[in-house]
């Protein structure tokens, strides 16, 4: 208890996530008596890092960055942009069509709130609307990336519960169109509300559209059958997507690279830190004491996912999305297999979904901050506005927890 | 510290930290060439079966400059809401608890590698033999080196990281 106390009070702080971890395991060893095992400490980080399912971050990270410097999102917008024309509040629901296709493509919250934040607030203003609406709407349309395929969220679950990335790809369809429909069905009652006005049919040319956004949609497209029809791992497919992307963007190649480093060690080490956590709890055989705690509060797989389901709430409020699932899968995950018979895959679902939420409450969330930042818009005038979207993902979020085949079923029928 | 010299530890901490950076984008680099190296050789059916450590091994080593190096950009996650509304002295002191949680990691860095020992026994395999610390005979598994020279990359990246805490703990600035 107390080496999570210190935890929390050095992450209260402003300590590093992951080097307040390090000091909670620091403190469990020392109080538990086992300081010999200070000695294995830098050995257990680096064995931490050392794990082949992680190479997928780095790959997805930096194709990320190459597609957006690719000038791909701009495609996807006016791609999406030609069904707009004429319709009321037309334009923001082709602002979250175009997101859920750039969550196929960039697999980051915060990536694709900043590209979007650039190219939809500026065009919904010329075209009418309030920049908070549009601000709001652009961080809601953020939520799709963590869920839809590929997510770095999902290949961090994966590595970490030893569960096939590409069955979470797979998994992760279903509550992604789910999210996409219940997104543009509220922006359709927001837009009838408020008034969203109806642009003029835009004159570009169509062809131009599709043909333009073509290989921005080909290669994740391509790249995400590869690996759910087994053809090639995640790493595989996305190293051949970075190479098809640098026949583009081969000049942004370094500056991705340097971004991609920057990212990729903030999560590499949270997770080895992370590693290190999990080490020491087993050795205090933290896990099983933690499962007897909640068999005694609840009996049924649904009071366990409901009990979960309130932990992962709370902690996405105060964490990001990544240390909160790193930090609560270790220990949950086998009470829920073991003691409730949940797939794995299922939980990954829900956990993700669930911590998904957290990106745009106050006071931590990343999203909220990003799009805030990017736009101007004061970030509570925006966690004001994006509440309906919150609970139409929430509402998802219900459905995943007491329907499991939501995420299991389109795996098992392509598989 | 006089003036100066803050400014000089700031100026360095900033080369340093470019450089880190720099040298995890290299590394990271490294790493992808790797795999599309094992990648295509598998496809030909003439697999390199040492391609995947590497490209681990890489990872882990880039990740541990970018993870210094994120110390000087202020790039690590960490919940900032409550230690924005702290005062300055307090935010300093978390720095300071960094630095000092640095140098007791660099501590158990010296006693792991047990370089005195090392220098008594003559050889990594003696030392093995005199004191169980099996850390300078550990192999790699496809490579054909030990893992120790993989392993020392955490020297000057822990004494990297724990400059850049100093330097935000001290506050300095050009």
């Amino acid at each position: 208890m107390l080496s999570l106390a210190a935890f929390a009070a050095l992450m209260a702080l402003g300590l590093p996530i992951a080097f307040a971890m390090i000091a909670g395991a620091a403190v469990q060893i020392v109080l538990g008596g086992n300081g010999v095992l200070l000695l294995s400490l830098p050995q257990q980080l680096f064995q931490g890092m050392e794990n082949t399912g992680l190479l997928a971050l780095p790959i997805f990270i930096l194709l990320g960055e190459l597609m957006a410097e690719s000038g791909a999102g701009r495609r996807l917008f006016a791609l999406a942009g030609l069904g707009a024309g004429g319709m009321r509040g037309g334009l923001a629901q082709a602002v979250i069509v175009a997101n859920g296709l750039m969550a196929a493509v960039l697999g980051s919250t915060v990536a694709q709130i900043t590209l979007m934040a650039r190219l939809a607030v500026p065009e919904m203003e010329r075209a009418g609307y309030p920049r908070d609406a549009a601000a709001a709407l652009t961080a809601a349309g953020g939520l799709l990336a963590p869920v839809i395929p590929p997510s770095m969220l999902l290949i961090v679950y994966g590595v970490i519960a030893q569960v096939p990335i590409a069955d979470l790809f797979l998994a992760g369809i279903g509550p992604g169109l789910a999210i996409l429909a219940v997104l543009i069905a509220v922006t359709a009652l927001t837009g009838r509300r408020a008034g969203f006005p109806a642009p003029a049919p835009r004159a570009a040319s169509a062809r131009a559209a599709v043909t333009g956004a073509l290989p921005a949609l080909a290669i994740p497209a391509a790249m995400i059958g590869a690996i759910l029809g087994g053809i090639a791992t995640p790493a595989e497919a996305g190293i051949v997507a970075i190479l098809a992307v640098l026949f583009v963007a081969l000049g942004a190649l370094w500056p991705a690279l340097i971004a991609t480093a920057r990212s990729t060690a903030a999560i590499l080490f949270l997770i080895a830190a992370a590693g290190l956590y999990a080490w020491v709890a087993a050795w205090e055989n933290l896990p099983a004491m933690v499962a007897q705690q909640i068999q005694a509060l609840s009996g049924s797989p649904l009071v366990f996912l409901l009990l979960l389901n309130l932990l992962l709430l709370a902690l996405g409020m105060v964490l990001d999305p990544m240390p909160a699932l790193i930090l609560v899968v270790p220990v949950l995950l086998p009470v829920a297999m073991d003691s409730y018979g949940i797939d794995p895959v299922h939980f990954g679902l829900v956990a993700c979904l669930n911590l998904t939420l957290g990106l745009l409450t106050p006071p931590v969330g990343v999203g909220l901050h990003t799009a805030a930042m990017q736009t101007g818009v004061p970030a509570g005038r925006i966690a004001r506005l994006v509440l309906p979207y919150l609970g139409g993902v929430l509402a998802v979020l219900a459905a995943l927890v007491l329907w499991p085949g939501l995420a299991l079923g389109p795996a098992r029928l392509l598989q | 510290m006089p003036p100066t010299a803050l400014c000089f530890a700031a100026r360095l901490d900033a080369r340093l930290a470019r450089a880190e950076i720099r040298l995890a984008a290299a590394l990271l680099g490294g790493a992808l060439c790797c795999m599309l190296a094992g990648g295509a050789m598998r496809s030909l059916g003439r697999p390199l079966i040492w391609t995947d450590e590497l490209a681990v091994l890489c990872m882990a080593v880039a990740a541990l400059f970018g993870a210094s190096a994120g110390i000087a950009s202020g790039q690590h996650l960490a919940v900032g809401a409550l230690a924005a509304r702290l005062p300055r002295a307090l935010r300093r002191g978390a720095d300071a608890l960094l630095a000092a949680l640095l140098a007791g990691f660099l501590l158990c860095l010296w006693i792991w590698l047990d370089p005195l020992g090392l220098l008594r026994a003559g050889s990594g395999a003696a030392l093995a033999r005199e004191t169980g610390n099996f850390t300078y005979a550990e192999p790699t598994m496809t490579l054909g080196l030990r893992k120790i020279w993989f392993w020392l990359a955490m020297i000057p990246a822990t004494l990297g990281a724990l400059f850049h805490a100093l330097v935000r703990a001290s506050g300095a600035r050009c």
